[in-house]
């Protein structure tokens, strides 16, 4: 971890959930903000760790391992579960978080390598929130079936951190775990925080908008440098759990501003996987958003 | 001056005209006079932004038994600065910046200096217009209107005119009125147009930019029992030509998210308006209550919505209080957008105007009528409108207005004809 000081603000960076992870924290005493820096790193690899999909100690692993049994789960993990649930419904099954098995046969590494249809349809019958046994605390997932809470897990890690920091500040904070934000207030100067969105074509380079953001969430979803590109079609990296396929039409890049980094987050998700009309959708539900 | 701004206020006036003839008949006045007249006088002021003097007059007669000739003369100055779409509180150099990104990588780092324009624009403009209205009873049920006018300021003319008819079927209780009208108009900058999307630091200027504005119009109101009358219109304008405002520019942020340069805007050369109004009013014994709807939506992808309330209720010896709120939301366009990346190919059209964001309205206001005499009545109307950025891009207005009318054997509320927010 390492603590910065830029323009009177204090800026902690750490490695977390296969990105980087910054916190700008706006207050004079030094040792506060390096407190408040561990417990937030403490917190984002805690969830790292329970969630990943990577490792093999944690309830993630164990739940794609019962071999289609029984397994009681813990009070947060149903939480998220819950949660993941009730995303399914409202998108109609555009948000699965039992459609993580399709990278085996998509990888969007921005070559023109698409898989074989008949590969891709051979995975669809182990995908599908609906088959799924969910009984609050109690799971059972088909046997060949996986979850996968990646889709959630950074904007939750946003949230969870922000409900830890504002025990001890009320405002002047902002979270950017891998660009999903959460602001507890704006700076102590009142004014709010320069957060600027990547150029969908030079991400990593280029800021093409600048978003004076003070206070809530705020994501990002988007295909930058993960795409396929075949005959002049781009095949972005949304998938539709329904036919497996991308979605058509996607947008370069969707950011949203919610109450929480989670809401931002799914609503810029869902926009993606509306494809061309990821506008009108987002118009509809009437949140500040900035298409790309 | 802005070209928005022109339009709606050519568009309210127009549907206010319309909105006029499809109301319930007014009770006669008890004392014929030549000309009927209204004198009214408005200022208002923005924190700090900007200020407004109005003046308008307007005239009524009778000739014969059924046609009519009435005028109308306005004047009105206004000062201030106006959001020109530049960044505000754009950051600062040595400020933090911090990334979102689709790629969902981040990071965080110090912003390089940057040379910054001032995002409020001083102006100062007064506008003379006119207009004349020629109107028929073609047969006691069905009346004509033919309407001409012309309007000029220090960059901005306008000419125009139109008709409109009213048709009172199912034995007057219901009417079916229509209207079109056309506006020619003219702007020009004192050093003519910035090319679009030119650099603020290129001196360029093209000649003046024109457009054509038709509007059409088709109501419907119908009385539904001895004391509710309700109503719906539907209109829709197309505009087509110079729809850019020569005033507005977008910045261009660098790499870091600093400004590096200004471009002036660039909108489409054409424009399809629409909006559906729904308007009821409940007579009770005394007072008087008006609930209304707008649907507004366009094809750049602005949308809104208008709901409106208003009570009137009757005091004693004639004076009457009105109260009303409004509530307005509105959808940005799809090409606005607040900055432009540095290197970063040009989009087809961007505007960083405001008025084409996502904005939130609300209006209070109350208007006291003193009957001074059996002829004349005084009117003071005071109102609080709080418009606010819903994006957090831009800080928010508040405007306090108050308007003072001296109405002489007729009633007429100039609210829809007053200029709207720069």
């Amino acid at each position: 971890m390492t603590l910065q000081r830029i323009n009177d603000i204090w800026v902690g960076h750490f490695e977390a959930m296969a990105s980087s992870c910054d916190l700008l924290i706006d207050h004079a005493d030094p040792q506060l903000a390096s407190h408040l820096f561990e417990l937030a790193q403490q917190e984002a690899l805690r969830i790292e760790q329970k969630f990943s999909r990577y490792r093999k100690d944690n309830i993630i692993f164990k739940i794609n391992n019962t071999d289609g049994h029984r397994i009681e789960v813990d009070e947060e993990t149903a939480n998220l579960l819950d949660f993941s649930a009730a995303c399914y419904e409202m998108s109609e099954g555009h948000f699965d978080i039992t459609s993580g098995l399709l990278r085996q046969v998509w990888h969007f590494d921005g070559s023109d390598l698409l898989p074989n249809p008949a590969d891709v349809s051979a995975l669809l019958p182990r995908i599908g929130w609906e088959k799924v046994t969910w009984q609050r605390p109690d799971l059972m997932l088909p046997l060949g079936m996986e979850i996968d809470l990646g889709g959630i897990g950074k904007e939750y890690a946003v949230d969870k951190t922000a409900e830890i920091i504002s025990q001890y500040l009320s405002t002047g904070v902002l979270i950017n775990y891998g660009g999903d934000l959460f602001s507890l207030g704006p700076r102590r100067s009142g004014l709010s925080w320069n957060v600027g969105i990547d150029d969908p074509d030079q991400t990593g380079d280029q800021i093409i908008v600048q978003v004076p953001f003070s206070k809530g969430g705020l994501a990002t979803s988007g295909d930058a440098r993960r795409y396929l590109l075949k005959d002049g079609v781009r095949y972005s990296h949304i998938l539709d759990p329904r036919t497996g396929w991308p979605v058509l039409n996607a947008p370069r890049s969707v950011t949203v501003a919610e109450k929480t980094c989670m809401e931002a987050g799914m609503m810029a998700t869902f926009a993606m996987m509306h494809g061309k009309d990821a506008r009108s959708f987002l118009q509809e539900q009437g949140v500040p958003f900035w298409l790309l | 001056m802005q070209l928005e701004k022109r339009r709606s206020i050519k568009s309210m006036l127009a549907i206010a005209t319309c909105g006029v003839l499809s109301q319930a008949p007014l009770a006669l006045q008890a004392e014929e006079l030549a000309w009927k007249s209204d004198i009214t006088a408005l200022r208002y002021a923005e924190k700090g932004r900007v200020s407004v003097s109005e003046a308008m007059m307007s005239f009524r007669r009778e000739v014969g038994d059924d046609e009519w000739l009435s005028m109308k003369f306005s004047w009105d100055a206004i000062t201030g600065a106006s959001a020109n779409g530049a960044i505000f509180n754009p950051p600062q150099s040595g400020d933090v910046q911090t990334v979102t990104s689709p790629s969902g990588s981040t990071r965080t780092f110090q912003i390089g200096g940057s040379e910054t324009v001032n995002p409020l624009t001083q102006f100062e403009d007064t506008r003379l217009s006119a207009q004349v209205v020629n109107g028929q009873s073609i047969t006691p049920t069905f009346k004509g209107e033919v309407v001409g006018n012309l309007s000029f300021e220090n960059d901005y003319d306008s000419y125009g005119g139109g008709g409109s008819f009213s048709w009172d079927v199912f034995q007057r209780m219901a009417t079916i009125s229509g209207g079109i009208s056309i506006d020619m108009d003219t702007v020009r900058p004192l050093n003519g147009n910035p090319p679009e999307f030119a650099s603020i630091s290129n001196t360029t200027r093209l000649g003046q930019g024109e457009k054509q504005t038709i509007q059409s119009m088709l109501g419907f109101s119908q009385v539904i029992s001895r004391k509710t009358l309700t109503q719906l219109n539907y209109s829709q304008t197309r505009n087509d030509g110079y729809l850019t405002d020569p005033y507005k520019i977008i910045t261009v942020i660098n790499a870091s998210g600093a400004p590096v340069d200004y471009l002036y805007e660039k909108r489409p050369t054409s424009r399809v308006r629409n909006s559906i109004f729904w308007n009821t009013a409940h007579h009770f014994t005394e007072d008087v209550a008006h609930l209304s709807y707008r649907y507004y939506w366009d094809d750049w992808g602005v949308r809104s919505h208008t709901s409106d309330l208003r009570y009137r209720m009757e005091l004693w010896k004639g004076h009457a209080l009105q109260a009303a709120i409004r509530y307005y939301t509105q959808m940005s366009a799809d090409f606005y957008q607040y900055s432009l990346g540095e290197g970063a190919p040009l989009p087809a059209f961007a505007s960083a105007d405001y008025r084409l964001g996502r904005l939130i309205t609300q209006t209070a206001g109350v208007k006291y009528s003193i009957p001074i005499n059996k002829q004349i009545v005084f009117h003071l109307r005071a109102e609080q409108m709080d418009q606010s950025d819903a994006d957090n891009q831009f800080p928010s207005l508040g405007i306090t207005l108050v308007q003072a009318t001296f109405s002489i054997s007729d009633q007429a509320d100039y609210s829809l004809s007053s200029r709207g927010p720069p």
